[in-house]
């Protein structure tokens, strides 16, 4: 089997038997679109909540939104269609108990974009394993569409 | 956020420099070690290559997080690989070293405080500021997951951003560490101007 590692603020797609492995997620979290019907999908690593407030500086696939339409846009390319797509989401933890509160935590930021993001363009979200205080690897599928997350202190999930 | 220029970028740099010898000497009196350090970074680029420099996302590691708070906001980072920071405990407690049990977790996150104190109080110091740190907050876990607050950090206000990294390492190496200053970007004028206002 292929494995395709995801780096951060990055997206890789794949298909037929493939692995896409992301390493150690802490706040950042994995997106994973998948269309069933022709066993393809994309993994995206994003650090960040929203693209549109900083125009295009530098990398747009670091945000949520932007990583979203750029990884539909070339599954698209690569004969995935959007009504058949669905979502699967993990990481978001929050690494850090902090003694004087932020507003929300960057992690649950990133969900909450990315949720927001997937319900703009109505693609149902399957599987969710965020939150936490605790890094994850993340494994997609392709063949199956099942999803693998590992950490060090709790058993690995199946979704 | 305006752009520094490279010699304000070098006094930073300078600044920082002094403030992590000062840490290293807190560690070095902690351990009974001599303690070094590199010639501190501020690029970007290294920054998203430090979980690699480290042995790669999925190395375990205990890192300390501190808020830094005052006239000028941001927070300090200090990381561990696993190895170290077991070697650092089996130094500083006799008999215990797991960084998991309660010994050592309050243990590693007093030596996060000592050494973020040494190094603010040094900074606050220099520039006549008031820096002062939160309680230590403590994670072991996959370095990637660790750091990724790091780049986070970097990440949301595009390229101007900057963080301070040093490694430090006991002469022994059996002890290293990495030593990262994230301030908040509003927080580079306060610094800028305090520095300013001590050369007149």
């Amino acid at each position: 089997m292929d494995r395709i590692v995801v780096k951060i603020a990055d997206y890789r797609i794949a298909s037929g038997s493939s692995i896409l492995t992301t390493y150690g997620l802490g706040s950042c979290l994995a997106v994973v679109l998948y269309d069933p019907e022709i066993r393809t999908g994309g993994m995206g690593h994003i650090m960040l909540p929203n693209g549109n407030r900083i125009r295009e500086s530098g990398n747009p696939k670091k945000f949520a939104d932007l990583c979203i339409r750029d990884m539909l846009r070339e599954l698209e390319d690569n004969g995935c269609k959007t009504d058949r797509m669905v979502a699967k989401i993990a990481g978001g933890a929050k690494m850090f108990e902090l003694q004087y509160k932020e507003k929300l935590g960057i992690g649950e930021r990133n969900r909450d974009a990315v949720l927001a993001e997937l319900a703009k363009r109505r693609i149902p979200l399957m599987a969710e394993d965020t939150g936490g205080n605790y890094g994850r690897t993340v494994e997609f599928y392709t063949e199956n569409g099942h999803m693998l997350i590992k950490s060090l202190r709790h058993a690995t999930k199946v979704t | 956020m305006k752009k520094l220029s490279e010699g304000e970028l070098d006094f930073l740099r300078e600044l920082s420099n002094i403030g992590v010898g000062h840490a290293a000497t807190a560690l070095s009196q902690l351990i009974g070690r001599q303690v070094g350090m590199r010639v501190p970074k501020v690029t970007i680029v290294d920054l998203s290559s430090v979980p690699e420099l480290m042995g790669g996302s999925e190395k375990i590691v205990s890192g300390v997080y501190l808020q830094v708070l005052g006239d000028a906001r941001g927070g300090i980072l200090l990381i561990f690989p696993d190895e170290s920071s077991k070697a650092l405990l089996k130094l500083l407690l006799k008999g215990e070293e797991d960084p998991l049990s309660e010994m050592g977790m309050s243990t590693l996150k007093e030596v996060g405080n000592i050494l973020a104190s040494a190094y603010l109080s040094v900074l606050g110091n220099m520039l006549d500021i008031t820096l002062i740190p939160s309680i230590p907050s403590l994670a072991h876990d996959m370095v990637g997951a660790v750091v990724d607050l790091v780049l986070i950090n970097l990440g949301e206000v595009g390229d101007t951003a900057f963080v301070f990294e040093t490694e430090f390492y006991d002469i022994a190496e059996d002890i290293k560490g990495h030593f990262f200053l994230l301030p908040d970007p509003d927080s580079i004028d306060v610094i800028m101007k305090a520095i300013k206002r001590k050369n007149g």
